[in-house]
């Protein structure tokens, strides 16, 4: 009775994988077209942004400020909007329409209105997408995170998700919602903690850092102490400054 | 801010009272250059760019955050600005100096 079971999902998993190679259906052919056009838009936005920036940095270099304008002004942008979007009307339902809507969103700026749309879009209909983990910094409505936390079969959006419930919490006003918010940067420590956020971070650093701000740096308690070195390379410590009112203050003069 | 620390600075000239930039603008060269533009005298942390060790550390997400701590190192506001921080400083200076 057992060697049938395993047996017979090994079968038609060997089935499926032979009729893939003969000959893929219409709808396989549509998707792999839209994703090569897709391909193709990201690749001529990312030569022109390319172009653009070296122009930029000639300019610089030459200390021409109208031919830097000018460079700045020649960055792809809005102007791409409508193909992506005709793209992914065109894909809709696939991996590919998921990465087209969220270039549309990139490019969008601030629209609070049509940002949302796309979000909603979004979340209907490719929850199953592992592209929605570049959507989680932007959602603001923990309902949808908490869909994200509990429906991805992405790690990586779930991880996302979680992390941006927790601060999301952790700005309320209520207790009980910042309690929430801690639970569920504990739970991206332990869960996630490992996968890597960003160029050279990982999720637990991301998420130590909201909780050491909750655990260290609220009214009332000891700032803890830290090590600098100053503008003379002199070394110097906050605790150096025990007996004194202080103000530290994070800037740059931008 | 600048104007308003500087009064506080300089108003509070010998009194039990810091100011410490926590800078991200780059290396120390670049960051003496700045302080010599804009007249800044007071102690600075070089702290490289926006993901600089320090505010990595505090979880600072946005510029400028301002922290104000008592004499005994506790952390009595957060992002006050200008007359408000001003007001706040002068108060712990005085509370310092009562010995509380």
């Amino acid at each position: 009775m057992r060697t049938l079971f395993v047996l017979a999902p090994l079968a038609l998993l060997s089935g499926a994988g032979m009729g893939q190679e003969k000959l893929a259906t219409p709808a396989q052919e549509a998707a792999t077209t839209s994703e090569k056009k897709l391909a193709a838009l990201i690749e001529r936005f990312e030569k022109q942004d390319t172009e653009a920036l070296d122009a930029y940095s000639k300019a610089s270099e030459a200390h021409d400020e109208a031919e830097k304008s000018k460079a700045l002004a020649r960055r792809p942008g809005k102007g791409f909007i409508p193909e992506f979007r005709a793209l992914a009307e065109e894909a809709q339902g696939t991996e590919t329409a998921a990465r087209a809507w969220l270039w549309v969103l990139r490019l969008i700026g601030n629209d609070p209105k049509e940002s949302k749309r796309i979000v909603d879009l979004l979340l209907e209909q490719h929850m199953q997408s592992e592209a929605l983990g570049e959507l989680t910094d932007r959602v603001r409505d923990r309902e949808a995170l908490r869909a994200m936390v509990d429906e991805s079969p992405h790690e990586r959006v779930r991880a996302g998700a979680l992390l941006a419930l927790g601060k999301l919490l952790l700005d309320s006003a209520k207790s009980e919602d910042k309690a929430e918010g801690r639970d569920c940067l504990e739970a991206v420590v332990s869960e996630y903690g490992e996968l890597s956020y960003g160029q050279d971070s990982t999720f637990a650093a991301a998420a130590d850092r909201h909780l050491f701000e909750l655990d260290r740096l609220q009214l009332g308690m000891v700032a803890p102490d830290f090590e600098a070195t100053d503008e003379n390379g002199v070394q110097w410590k906050l605790s150096d400054y025990r007996g004194k009112v202080v103000v530290v203050d994070f800037w740059g003069n931008w | 801010m600048l104007p308003h620390e500087k009064t506080l600075v300089q108003r509070l000239t010998g009194q039990p009272f810091a100011l410490l930039g926590i800078n991200s603008d780059g290396d120390a060269d670049d960051v003496k250059k700045i302080l010599a533009e804009r007249a800044i005298t007071w102690r600075q942390a070089i702290d490289g760019d926006t993901s600089g060790p320090l505010a990595t550390k505090w979880n600072v997400n946005g510029w400028p955050t301002i922290y104000v701590l008592d004499a005994k190192g506790v952390i009595r506001f957060r992002d006050v600005r200008d007359a408000e921080m001003e007001k706040a400083v002068l108060a712990l200076v005085d509370e310092a100096k009562a010995g509380k």
